[in-house]
């Protein structure tokens, strides 16, 4: 009996070992000597384009955008990019994204009200997922425009910052 | 006997352990399977810091309004509805240095003769929730509004009474309506029907007069003789007004003043 049970135990071990082998191996490749391996390689790069701050161009948003001095009537463009190729690489597989915007802290310190708006109707998942295909190189575009209400100039607004974050999450599709 | 309480015991432990494992199996397979299956690219993330302004900052301040005297200039800001002090300034010279025009410290100033062929701007300050000092652009040099001249013909009057004879007419402005009066510019002439010699000097009265207007001298069978008198705007009607000789002059040796036109600067 306890030889049955010891199977089982052993059984139990092994299933383990295969899923988290299976787990951790994933997206992993060895290349070995001159051997070329082609693996699919999923691209999909976030790109800056420009910002404006009431007509004028906010320089150096590579890494964010920082604004000091905001007042009522302030009204932030910013346009960025999402593609399926990074300058090297094309993406291999179908993937789809979804573009969130967030304030931080979430109960809005300063009372932005913000759209954003695609450049054009991309197919989507109904679930606010957007499609990213391959093959060809894709480019979609967005435009967020943040505005300060010019009537709102409560004191409570002065010295205080608002972060405004956009994040982008995506996945292979099945 | 314990032998066989054992193995029952065992025989029901392997039955659970079985049911553990493959519960296990199945989570873990249903745990793992998304993971396996897709390419997931983490959340890029792009920030976007806006720090306020401790006031609001006013952006700019600009004057409407024609750059002639006695015009009302306004005084906007941005952003619009903003809290502000002012400070109306003239200059001589467009580059100048402005000097303050007293007691013009409000959204509106109205220009006055005094402004004439100068440049005229004005400075804002925020108050209560705006800060900062913004300066408007100069306007233009300011010039006097259009002349209109009225209608009627030339009035003659003979004069042959005593000292300080009187003129009165009563005039009305016909082709000013709507526009109001800012300067009177009169023009007369003097002849005279014999040849004693001797000029006269005129004052001209008239109650709508805001500054009182100097004595106007003529020479006898001399150019028209040009003054002007400042009256309050909006008038349009020149109910009475007079010419008093000089109390030196002999009226007996006037024969009469001509009255050659009357012309009104006005507001068009």
């Amino acid at each position: 009996m306890l030889k049955k049970y010891y199977s089982y135990l052993l059984y139990l071990i092994l299933i383990t070992f295969v899923i988290t082998a299976a787990t951790f191996s994933g997206y992993r490749t060895t290349m070995v000597s001159s051997a070329q391996i082609k693996v699919a390689k999923p691209v999909l790069l976030y790109t800056p384009v420009s910002a404006v701050l009431n007509g004028v161009p906010v320089t150096d948003i590579t890494n964010g955008i920082n604004i000091t001095g905001s007042v009522p009537g302030d009204i932030l463009v910013y346009q960025f990019n999402i593609t399926n190729y990074d300058g090297i690489h094309l993406n291999d597989v179908t993937m789809k994204y979804k573009v969130n915007v967030a304030f931080n802290p979430s109960d809005a310190v300063l009372p932005f009200t913000y759209t954003l708006q695609p450049a054009a109707s991309y197919s989507a998942d109904g679930e606010g997922y957007t499609y990213l295909n391959t093959g060809v190189q894709l480019t979609h575009g967005y435009t967020l425009t943040v505005t300060w209400p010019s009537g709102d100039k409560s004191p409570e607004y002065w010295v205080k910052t608002q972060n405004i974050s956009i994040q982008i999450s995506s996945e292979q599709v099945d | 006997m314990q032998n066989d309480k054992q193995k029952v015991i065992l025989k029901q432990l392997n039955k659970y352990i079985l049911i553990i494992m493959f519960t296990v199996l199945l989570l873990s397979l249903y745990t793992v399977k998304p993971t396996l299956a897709k390419y997931v690219i983490n959340t890029v993330s792009y920030n976007i810091s806006i720090g306020s302004a401790m006031k609001i900052p006013l952006k700019a301040v600009t004057i409407a309004g024609l750059p002639q005297a006695d015009r009302v200039l306004t005084a906007s800001l941005t952003p619009s509805g903003a809290a502000a002090s002012y400070q109306w300034q003239s200059c001589a010279a467009y580059d100048g240095t402005f000097t303050d025009i007293i007691g013009a410290t409000q959204s509106t100033y109205t220009t006055s003769i005094n402004d004439l062929n100068k440049y005229i701007r004005v400075m804002a300050t925020g108050t209560a929730d705006y800060t900062g000092t913004v300066i408007s652009a100069v306007t233009s040099k300011i010039s006097e509004a259009a002349f209109v001249t009225l209608t009627g013909t030339d009035t003659t009057v003979i004069i042959d009474s005593a000292l300080g004879s009187f003129i009165s007419e009563d005039l009305t402005i016909t082709n000013a309506t709507g526009n109001p009066i800012h300067l009177i510019k009169v023009v007369v002439s003097y002849s005279r029907g014999n040849n004693s010699a001797g000029n006269l000097s005129l004052i001209f009265n008239y109650l709508g007069a805001t500054t009182p207007v100097p004595p106007v001298s003529l020479i006898k069978d001399g150019p028209p003789a040009e003054f002007t008198i400042a009256v309050s705007p909006g008038i349009t009607d020149l109910d009475i007004f007079s010419l008093n000789f000089d109390s030196t002059i002999n009226s007996s040796q006037l024969d009469s003043v001509t009255i050659h036109s009357l012309r009104f600067i006005v507001l068009s």
